[in-house]
């Protein structure tokens, strides 16, 4: 009769052994069977001595025994040999292999009920089989009964453990019932005498796994009763599978929406993949609506015109600047073309104008001629999605944009109006004497709508504006603070057939009706007006006429042209709605809706700049700003040479005057940097050859803290293979999303 | 108005509200108000009576009073950011299931700062989960057929990719 030779692979490398840890062996590894069975089943025990001495004595008498009686059941399951006994006038059975140790009286304890020494008041009566180890076996359903069979019949330790082995790689060629449990669980006789029952996680990886509480047949058993309460890997396994069992809870609609509009950009796109009313949820105009009403759309930098070997490269790159990552779109419809414009409105993105090359008859692309186009492409990034609308009256190559957000239309008919909160021109058909300015929603990439702010008019009363008049205009001279203060663009509340600002309070909070949601729809988008001014035509000549796209009637309607002496124009930009243009030669003005006129703006000096360098227009919250590059003072000398600075400048705009705020830290090497304002944000993208390389820098300044301070975002480089030229023709705009 | 020496009375009194297993809750008057649906459903009945909410738990309500509870006093005591820290705790270890009861019974108790911060934070659970994970979190079937996932794939395709671009490798900001 074998002696119980358990086996000493135990794979919890990391377990430590509460009785004796200066006897803790390498668990690892598996032990020979070379010596004899009782030494080597004490020492992978690793017990203390006195007890060693105790079981390797019980054991021999043990052994004696059976061999002397030689009798006993043989349980038909499990295999175990047991000994009818009479013990106290009770009939027991004793495994014939317990060495009797556990417990009171030190007596072989199967058979019992020891629920009570468990503490577990809640559990089943559990009777304690032989060893245990092979209880855990006996009551798992999983396995099959012919594999348990198998499993024990096979005393040898090396084959029983090889089965377990092949069962858990689930190669086994034996049964293909026990190839497939055993995936899932074998049982296992660990060092201490208990069970493990092995398993095979999602990683493949053997795991100790105790699932049940076992009386072992030797003191150790608190060990694994101990370690198996607190293994932390334990404990969240049952949590996880109680949880499991609950989570049926599913949320009703209104709040998966609201959850989401909570979310980010990218967060957004793998919501959309989740199942088809997610994608619908997310995809709805009123959905858009929360997501501003929540205020959780962050800015992202949207790059465009980048060229690679002479040709403008069909992408799009677009930094997420909350999280400072960059993402590139494809953008076929982009490819070869180039010396566009953009613009945000919404959260579309507008590309006007801008030149391709043509294909030459035998194929390829002809560098040396180009066509300048009228079309306008709108590219939506939140939905992947371009299309075109209405194409401009004349084509136009880097014009100067700008946009106005949310105006009202008058009654689709003219065109454009601005409700004013004084008697209004009669030409608009509306007289709207004393109308409340309504409130105003989003305020969103260029252009920016107004609250209306009563300037000092006093000073200005003495400029004089000179009014360049456009063929309607007859009235002659106005007082320039007159006009301005006329140019206010307000969202009416009244009788309008779209653009109802949406409340967005009320989305807030989520007190939108199914109602309100449907009507929502059809008027998804405020009404809001692009436009564009000078740029070079078809001939590459330059232009000085404007136009005005409405986007409620999708059209574009010329206005007056620019003055004469006004120069060519560089730079423009919607502020507090008025759109101010900046020329070449300094120059300011700005247009006037209601007159459609430009009114030339006397500013009290304008920055001396060098000429090379492009000045640039920016809009913040109704501050504008430009940044031009000019020599530093004198006293900033170095080295005998001047120094060449990139200066933020800001326009007082009821003196007209203009201040510098601060300094960009980086050397001007680009001379068409592009900035964008967003808030408070001004966002500068700069590019250029530097060591053989393009090079780019993306810098941001908060134009509201007391240090107007550059910092750099983005450390990575987006340029680098893209050639010099993208410093010309590259475009940048901010939209959030 | 005649309602306000009542209300100020009100103010000692404590509401009884009789959840779903027929346990009553006593809160106070302040408590109780940060509810709109109990502010609205007291205003009319008095607070004598007994408010019946028989679609929450009690171990949900433990936790919406617990909340209400601390804002009442955090409300003029304690500091905006130590208020966001104990926020961000309450809900740090609740699992699926009790979260998700916990919103719907937010939505019908009208408890907006509550209801906002759940949202935030079941929004940043699923922040960067793949769709798999979502779907597990939110106990849903995927139903969109491989066309329309590789459509949706498709337009969403660049938030997908994301381009390594090289670092910066050395400081090429010249002063000039």
């Amino acid at each position: 009769m074998a002696a119980c030779i358990p086996f000493s692979v135990s794979r919890a490398g990391s377990r430590k052994n509460f009785f004796c840890e200066d006897q803790v062996k390498d668990k690892d590894e598996n032990t020979s069977f070379e010596e004899s069975g009782q030494e080597h089943f004490v020492r992978s025990l690793s017990v203390p001595k006195k007890l060693v001495r105790s079981v390797s004595l019980k054991l021999r008498k043990l052994n004696l025994k059976f061999d002397q009686e030689g009798e006993g059941m043989v349980d038909e399951e499990t295999r175990i040999h047991t000994i009818h006994r009479e013990d106290q006038g009770k009939e027991r059975w004793e495994s014939s292999k317990c060495l009797g140790l556990y417990g009171k009286g030190n007596r072989c304890r199967v058979g019992d009920d020891i629920s009570e020494d468990m503490g577990r008041g809640n559990d089943k009566p559990r009777k304690v089989v032989d060893g245990d180890c092979i209880a855990s076996v006996r009551g798992n359903p999983d396995i099959d009964v012919d594999c348990r069979r198998e499993f024990h019949g096979c005393l040898d330790l090396d084959a029983r453990f090889e089965r377990l082995r092949e069962w858990n790689r689930g190669d086994s060629q034996g049964d293909k019932s026990c190839k497939s449990i055993g995936k899932k669980k074998a049982t296992d006789i660990d060092s201490t005498g208990g069970s493990l029952i092995y398993s095979v996680d999602e990683e493949g990886e053997w795991a100790n796994k105790r699932e049940r509480s076992h009386l072992e047949c030797f003191a150790y058993g608190g060990t694994n009763k101990f370690w198996r309460r607190n293994s932390k890997r334990l404990v969240e396994r049952r949590n996880a599978m109680s949880s499991k069992e609950e989570r049926h809870v599913s949320l009703p609609d209104d709040i998966i929406e609201m959850c989401l509009a909570r979310a980010s950009l990218i967060s957004l796109m793998n919501a959309r993949l989740v199942c088809k009313k997610w994608r619908m949820l997310t995809s709805s105009p009123h959905f858009m609506q929360m997501r501003t009403a929540y205020l959780s759309q962050k800015p992202w930098l949207f790059l465009f015109g980048l060229s690679r070997d002479g040709v403008s490269v069909g992408q799009i790159q677009a930094l997420d600047t909350a999280m400072n990552k960059w993402y590139r779109l494809d953008a076929e419809i982009l490819k070869g073309r180039f010396m566009f414009s953009v613009a945000c409105a919404g959260s579309s993105i507008y590309v006007i104008g801008g030149c391709s090359t043509s294909n030459c008859p035998g194929g390829g692309i002809d560098k040396t001629k180009y066509k300048t186009h009228k079309a306008v492409l709108v590219y939506s990034p939140f939905i992947g999605s371009w299309k075109k609308i209405a194409p401009m009256k004349s084509a136009r190559a880097l014009p100067v944009v700008g946009v106005f957000d949310a105006y009202c239309s008058s009654n689709g008919m003219s065109g454009l109006s601005i409700r004013q909160g004084r008697r209004s021109i009669e030409q608009d058909g509306n007289e709207e004497e004393g109308q409340s300015v309504g409130k105003l929603s989003t305020i969103q990439g260029g252009g920016v709508a107004s609250c209306s702010t009563s300037r000092s008019l006093e000073s200005r009363r003495n400029r004089h504006s000179e009014v360049y008049g456009g063929s309607q205009n007859v009235s002659g001279k106005r007082q320039l603070w007159e006009v301005l203060q006329g140019m206010k663009i307000s969202g009416s509340q009244g009788a309008l057939p779209f653009s109802s600002a949406p409340d967005l309070g009320k989305i807030a909070r989520g007190e939108v009706s199914a109602e309100d949601r449907d009507q929502s729809k059809p008027k998804e988008t405020k009404a809001f007006a692009i436009i564009v001014v000078g740029g070079h035509g078809l001939w590459n000549e330059p232009l000085d006429s404007a136009e005005i796209y409405d986007s409620a009637s999708n059209s574009w309607r010329e206005i007056a042209r620019l003055p004469a002496d006004h120069g060519r124009v560089c730079a423009g930009v919607v502020c507090n709605g008025v759109f101010y243009v900046y020329s070449e030669s300094d120059k300011l003005a700005a247009y006037d809706f209601e007159k459609d006129s430009w009114i030339g703006i006397q500013m009290a000096h304008s920055p001396v700049r060098l000429p090379e360098y492009l000045p640039k227009l920016v809009s913040c919250n109704g501050r504008l700003f430009m940044l031009c590059v000019s020599w530093c003072e004198r006293d900033e000398r170095e080295n005998g040479r001047d120094k060449a600075t990139r200066k933020l400048w800001e326009l007082d705009l009821s003196s007209y005057s203009w201040t510098e705020i601060s300094r960009h830290p980086d050397a001007p090497l680009d001379w068409n940097a592009s900035f964008v304002g967003n808030g408070d944000q001004i966002y500068g993208v700069e590019m250029f050859k530097i060591f053989g390389q393009v090079l780019d820098f993306v810098t941001v300044c908060d134009v509201s803290g007391p240090n107007f301070k550059w910092s750099r975002i983005s450390r990575e480089h987006v340029a680098q293979d893209m050639d010099a030229s993208s410093c010309m023709t590259k475009a940048a705009v901010i939209v959030q999303l | 108005m005649a309602e306000d020496p009542t209300a100020a009375m009100a103010k000692e009194c404590k509401v009884r509200l009789k959840i779903s297993d027929d346990t009553i809750f006593e809160v106070e008057y302040a408590v109780a108000m940060q509810s709109q649906m109990l502010k609205n459903a007291l205003s009319d009945t008095g607070t004598d009576g007994t408010v019946p909410l028989h679609n929450i738990s009690s171990e949900i309500m433990a936790k919406v009073v617990e909340y209400c509870a601390y804002h009442v006093n955090a409300a003029n005591t304690i500091s905006e950011k130590d208020v966001k820290i104990w926020d961000q705790e309450f809900l740090k270890d609740l699992d699926q299931a009790t979260l998700f009861n916990l919103i719907m019974a937010t939505q019908y108790m009208v408890i907006h700062n509550l209801q906002d911060l759940i949202c935030q934070t079941v929004a940043d659970r699923i922040k960067d989960k793949s769709a798999e994970e979502v779907r597990e979190i939110f106990n849903i079937q995927n139903d969109l057929t491989p066309e329309e996932e590789e459509e949706i794939r498709h337009e969403n395709q660049w938030a997908f990719e994301e381009e390594g671009w090289p670092e910066i490798q050395e400081e090429v900001r010249l002063e000039g």
